[in-house]
């Protein structure tokens, strides 16, 4: 069930209506109620991918209790890494397998041997990579006595497969949101509200902007090899703009729906196209999961606490990593390289000065920063779109030709420029905190006029089923 | 939570306002001068045709594929050429042919495979543009069952009239250009005839048939109405396999195979191999189904071929 369609738009009043005013008598009652609804919006897709998440779950509440009723450090570490090893091999196996038999059939085919080995047709679980990484960060937590195990196991179901977050996160911690489903919920109105708003600004975002630009992008990507480079930088520029509001629209719906039943989620993107360099951009990117490989891989490996040569080892390890989570491709393993190669001065500089550089204070050269910075990650994001490295290698080469310099073929600028006017202008007030703006302060007229205007235009640019990018992972 | 209640529901209601009051009072401003304005221009021109002509009934492969003056000249009958956009549905145009036959005509049905298969049998936002803002009077072709999938459409449909009107009101005297997707891009045959000066688009490929696809049963029993319907009124159903390129036939191999049986089970098997209508990407214009002028002279003398011995020898 996509965010973006009817079956939600009925979904969501429904299980909001239930949750408060049928199955609000407990806590239990009202997880076992989510339990039930977050099975519902993921068997949506396939019911099959229902039993994947129910192993999953059982599994790593079993490995919390017996790690937690363990005393023997040699045993534990034996039952953390079983837990480890069963469930990143689900992983492995349904999202790397072809990938590892294809590549392995290529090298020896290059050596000279040419190997037969079947292929599967493996279907890919929706959102595997997101809870698998949340259910792998409370075993993680536990083993490391960060967290107690949960004896609730419906908590815990609940947690594993609350519908808002469970196909395309944020990725959330254990510590974090797992104590919410042990405390009481009353309904809080502002809350409520503020739910309802970053609703409607994520659906703006997905539907009004990252939709219409998806058209263009597709278009362009797919003749890049018969278009000037102007126009391949414009469309380079389509796609940072389309997967920010499709990922980011994605995650300000899951945040505010998870308000509407009294949760918060983390924050998983603040502003990150303000950044002034590439390390900040990841600070401010898909937060969860740039914080999940800092402390579940990056900080174990040794972190920036070792030589230049290690921490440099360590970021490269960890991007690529990040990379390779998103896909079985080579385009996503080099576009995780290549963002960890343009954090390399900054770590350096972090290295050499023993602190992080400070950053400036004029907002001209702030500005330029910002430019270069949004230059760069739009450049590995080439990458990330490209079906192939084959491909992204001659979209680059098409850049970098004579035609850049020539005014580009128009691809519906006339829409594009002004949506992607709005965004910037709307997100620098969000950002710059213009308090006139702030919707509590806006008379109820004009308030209500926007919220009008911009369901409106998000029905009158809705496309039936358009998947979000991220659901893919 | 009361309070909350309340909000929604005066907000919703608020939409559904505004919505309902441009569904009806707010002209639709792109539909007015797109293609499907055409469908009234293309059934005033069939009224005047007389019995015993040719109807060509189905998408865009038609409205972009065929010379009807042509087979017109070789066949020695009046022709007209309905197709206009696959989106409508093949529910709605073949519907809305049958109170224009009459004794002796010959109705080839061309639609495009996805109506067999998806839910453009029901029709799309094409049709409910033609519903709301070319042709209210079509809305009496549609039952309960057709409006329930239609449904979703409304609200996206009312918007984006919204959406439209808004900036005609200062660009109200501003003329659009007749492009090929115009009103005025039809000759008096119904074919469209401003792309066959322009040169060949890209195209986005057709999606290759994941397995999932199921074949719409709705649509044989309807098909067997539809020629009921027509045999009553004395005229003949021929179906056609519509012109697609190869590797789009290729992609949806599965379902045309599928389409194929299904109609041959029904007595009503094409009249030709859809294969044979298979042509090559060079002859398409800017999009799977839709030929260039090279590609229509082609499809014209398959299809002259194809028809003249059920034309001319009256098989049945």
């Amino acid at each position: 069930m996509l965010f973006n369609s009817f079956e939600f738009a009925i979904f969501l009043p429904l299980v909001f209506l239930l949750y408060w005013f049928v199955f609000h008598k407990s806590v239990r009652v009202q997880n076992i109620f989510l339990l039930v609804a977050g099975y519902v919006f993921y068997g949506w897709w396939d019911w099959r991918f229902l039993f994947l998440i129910a192993f999953s779950t059982t599994l790593d509440y079993t490995v919390g209790r017996w790690l937690g009723s363990e005393q023997n450090a040699r045993r534990r570490k034996l039952i953390f890494m079983l837990s480890i090893i069963i469930n990143l091999g689900f992983l492995g196996f349904f999202k790397y397998y072809n990938f590892f038999v294809d590549n392995f059939i290529l090298a020896f085919s290059r050596l000279g041997y040419h190997l037969h080995a079947g292929t599967l047709k493996v279907v890919l679980p929706v959102g595997i990579s997101f809870y698998t990484f949340q259910s792998l960060s409370y075993t993680i937590d536990v083993y490391k006595r960060k967290m107690e195990p949960t004896r609730d196991f419906i908590s815990f179901a609940a947690f594993i497969s609350f519908f808002p977050q469970l196909v395309a996160g944020p990725i959330e911690r254990a510590f974090h949101l797992l104590p919410q489903f042990y405390a009481e919920r009353r309904f809080d109105f502002q809350l409520a509200v503020a739910g309802m708003r970053q609703i409607l600004w994520g659906l703006f975002k997905k539907v009004v902007i990252a939709d219409t630009l998806a058209t263009y992008v597709d278009q362009i990507f797919g003749n890049y090899a018969h278009l000037p480079g102007s126009t391949l930088v414009l469309g380079a520029v389509y796609f940072a703009v389309q997967i920010y509001c499709d990922f980011s629209g994605y995650s300000s719906i899951a945040i505010g729906t998870a308000r509407l039943f009294g949760f918060s989620l983390m924050t998983n993107f603040s502003y990150p196209y303000f950044c002034t360099s590439v390390a900040s951009f990841w600070r401010h990117w898909h937060i969860s999961l740039t914080s999940w490989f800092r402390d579940y891989v990056y900080i174990p490996l040794g972190g920036s606490r070792g030589s230049l040569f290690r921490t440099t080892v360590n970021t490269l390890l960890v991007f690529t990593l990040s990379g390779f989570w998103h896909g079985a491709n080579w385009t996503f393993i080099i576009w995780g390289l290549l963002n960890g190669l343009f954090i390399l001065p900054h770590v350096f500089r972090t290295h050499l000065l023993k602190q992080r550089p400070a950053e400036s204070t004029s907002p001209l050269i702030r500005f330029v920063q910002m430019a270069f910075t949004f230059g760069l990650v739009t450049f590995t994001w080439i990458f990330f779109r490209s079906s192939s490295s084959q491909q992204a290698f001659e979209y680059i080469h098409g850049i970098f030709s004579r035609s850049l310099f020539t005014y580009p073929v128009q691809h519906g600028m006339a829409m594009t420029l002004p949506l992607i006017a709005v965004l910037f202008v709307v997100e620098w007030m969000r950002y710059r905190q213009v308090s006139w703006v702030q919707p509590p302060r806006l008379h109820p007229v004009l308030r209500w006029s926007v919220y009008l205007i911009m369901i409106i235009t998000c029905l009158a640019f809705y496309k039936q089923n358009q998947a979000f990018i991220y659901f893919q992972f | 939570m009361k309070r909350f209640l309340k909000y929604c529901l005066q907000l919703t209601l608020l939409v559904v306002l505004v919505l309902s009051a441009s569904l009806f009072f707010v002209p639709d401003v792109v539909s007015e001068n797109s293609i499907l304005a055409a469908l009234p221009d293309k059934e005033k021109e069939l009224a005047q045709l007389g019995p015993g002509k040719i109807v060509f009934v189905g998408g865009s492969n038609l409205s972009f594929g065929l010379d009807s003056k042509t087979i017109s000249d070789s066949l020695h009958k009046p022709v007209m050429n309905m197709g206009l956009h696959a989106g409508i549905g093949l529910e709605y145009t073949a519907r809305n042919i049958v109170r224009f036959a009459e004794k002796g005509d010959v109705i080839v049905l061309a639609s495009e495979y996805e109506n067999f298969y998806t839910d453009n049998f029901y029709g799309e936002m094409e049709l409910v543009s033609v519903l709301f803002g070319i042709e209210p009077d079509g809305r009496a072709l549609v039952d309960i069952r057709q409006w329930r999938h239609l449904a979703p459409y409304i609200p996206t449909y009312s918007a984006k009239k919204l959406k439209n009107f808004v900036p005609s009101l200062w660009q109200r005297h501003k003329q659009l250009p007749v492009d090929i997707y115009h009103r005025l891009s039809f000759n008096r045959y119904g074919d469209a005839f401003v792309h066959w000066q322009m040169p060949d688009q890209d195209y986005m490929p057709c999606t290759r048939n994941s397995g999932k696809e199921k074949l719409n049963p709705e649509v044989s029993v309807f098909l067997q109405q539809f020629r009921q319907d027509l045999v009553a009124r004395g005229a003949r159903l021929l179906m056609l396999p519509p012109v697609i390129d190869r590797e789009a036939f290729a992609a949806q191999q599965t379902m045309i195979d599928s389409v194929t049986y299904m109609l041959k089970k029904n007595d009503m098997a094409y009249i030709q191999e859809p294969v044979n209508y298979a042509f090559e990407k060079p002859y398409f214009f800017n999009s799977y189904y839709h030929l260039n002028k090279k590609g229509v002279d082609i499809r014209t003398q398959q299809v002259i071929r194809d028809l003249k011995p059920y034309i001319l020898n009256n098989n049945p």
